[in-house]
């Protein structure tokens, strides 16, 4: 059943619908799991007001939120919900959404993050840690932190200066090409 | 016995020493890996993110590859571990997906500690090991990817597992007890937010020392670059120096099996555990 909604941003993101909707309408309010994640003294909204805004269908309050970015998808919400309910398993669909559809955000370094990681998987096949860590360090203008760390890891072999060129790269941009980041 | 080796891209960069250590120690247990030609990432922490054709899709070549060689995928880095088995669940419930990539789940992917935890490579493990770990006390972090999501990982217990403690246990090492087995250690958020990753790392560590650990011991990339890397800030915020070893488990296997230049692998981590090794005299 579409859940009423109201504040969602006029078709840009939806609120959880089948099976997802049926497992979060299970909580009870226990608050079990904004009592163990690690980031609820970050958030704006905790993990459990979240996904009661969810099982009423007003998913703007999230998608403006910091939370849906600080979640670390570590997991531990869902692990201990007596109803089996994953934060991140709710959070995943409005993140898609959020990001195919251009909707502004709050902490906006980490979609960029992942999307600068995703596109290096696209170049290379593989992750080039100096591609990823130069574009997003470019991207953010923050060229100068970790500089230090940085040359120490390179005198340890642990950062190639060259990428590794999979000879199955086609394919993998064939994946990309079926999915949002076409 | 024989599995197919997907290291991933960890293990090719900032985890080195897991790829250089596990490979040499399963080869002493009597294990062949035989690693998947030409591998492709599996979008780690990103593509479930973005995507969710991609965080099944990334993996599902690598799925098939393996699945056409026919041997069990041991994947030891805990991230890969988790993409590949929540790729090859979902490809197996979605029919739209198995009709591009037809998978069938005939092979099984197993993490490092699964492997390493086997009934008959554990029991190797013990009678191979010629130069017990006396004296060292450690404690065992699993960190989040090696027991979460439960229902993907399927570990032993998701709140207290015991794969690791009984492969140091057996390499003679002391195995404390602590209650940050499983704790997240940011590691996600490393460059994007690396003042909470500072604040949640600072927190393990404290109570690895409070319980009077020599060295964290883990199996995860992330965690370990994480915990070995941040110290040194760390030790800047708190005007105290930290100082913790945060050793990949093949490592100290490596060094009780013997017979192979360990040091080469911890020289890899900022934090060198070589001084603290060689002061217990075991390396
Ligand atoms: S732990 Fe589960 S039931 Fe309890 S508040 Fe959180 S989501 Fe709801
Ligand atoms: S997965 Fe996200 S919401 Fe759940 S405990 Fe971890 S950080 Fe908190």
């Amino acid at each position: 059943m579409q859940q009423a909604g109201y504040g969602v941003p006029a078709g840009q993101v939806t609120p959880p619908a089948g099976d997802l909707a049926s497992v979060i309408n299970q909580c009870y309010q226990c608050g079990k799991c904004s009592a163990g994640c690690p980031v609820a003294s970050e958030m704006d909204l905790l993990p459990h007001q979240m996904v009661r805004l969810a099982v009423l269908g007003d998913v703007a309050p999230i998608v403006a939120s910091k939370s849906i970015w600080l979640c670390l998808t570590c997991h531990t919400c869902g692990a201990r919900c007596p109803n089996g309910i994953d934060v991140p398993a709710l959070l995943d669909p409005i993140r898609h959404q959020v990001l195919k559809n251009n909707v502004s955000t709050q902490e906006s370094n980490v979609p960029l993050f992942h999307n600068t990681f995703l596109k290096t998987i696209r170049m290379f096949g593989r992750v080039h840690e100096l591609t990823l860590i130069g574009l997003y360090k470019w991207k953010t203008k923050t060229f100068f932190d970790d500089m230090d760390l940085g040359m120490q890891m390179f005198r340890k072999g642990k950062i190639h200066l060259l990428p590794h060129r999979s000879s199955h790269l086609s394919e993998v941009k064939e994946v990309f090409k079926q999915s949002s980041m076409k | 016995m024989e599995y197919s080796y997907y290291p991933g891209c960890s293990l090719e960069g900032s985890a080195r020493e897991l790829n250089e250590s596990f490979r040499t120690v399963s080869k002493k247990l009597g294990v062949t890996l035989f690693e998947i030609p030409d591998w492709t990432c599996c979008g780690a922490s990103s593509a479930h993110m973005v995507d969710a054709y991609l965080e099944a899709a990334l993996p599902a070549k690598d799925l098939l590859t393996a699945e056409r060689i026919g041997k069990d995928v041991v994947a030891p880095c805990a991230g890969c571990h988790v993409r590949m088995k929540a790729a090859s669940r979902r490809i197996l419930e979605d029919a739209d997906l198995r009709a591009r990539f037809p998978f069938k789940g005939e092979i099984k992917v197993l993490s490092g500690l699964e492997m390493l935890h086997g009934q008959e490579i554990l029991s190797r493990i013990k009678s191979s090991t010629i130069k017990p770990l006396e004296g060292l006390r450690v404690v065992p972090y699993y960190g989040c990817l090696a027991v979460r999501p439960p229902e993907v990982v399927e570990p032993d217990s998701p709140e207290n597992p015991m794969q690791m403690d009984h492969i140091l246990e057996a390499i003679g090492a002391e195995v404390l007890t602590w209650p940050y087995k499983t704790d997240c250690c940011g590691g996600s958020m490393a460059l994007t937010r690396t003042d909470l990753v500072l604040k949640l790392s600072r927190k393990i560590l404290d109570m690895a020392l409070a319980v009077g650990a020599d060295a964290i011991v883990t199996m995860c990339p992330m965690c370990q670059a994480n915990l070995d890397t941040r110290q040194a800030d760390i030790s800047r915020q708190a005007g105290k120096a930290y100082q913790m070893p945060i050793l990949y488990v093949t490592e100290l296997i490596g060094v009780a099996l013997g017979g192979t230049d360990t040091r080469q692998w911890f020289a890899k981590h900022m934090v060198s555990g070589e001084n603290m090794l060689a002061g217990k005299g075991l390396i």
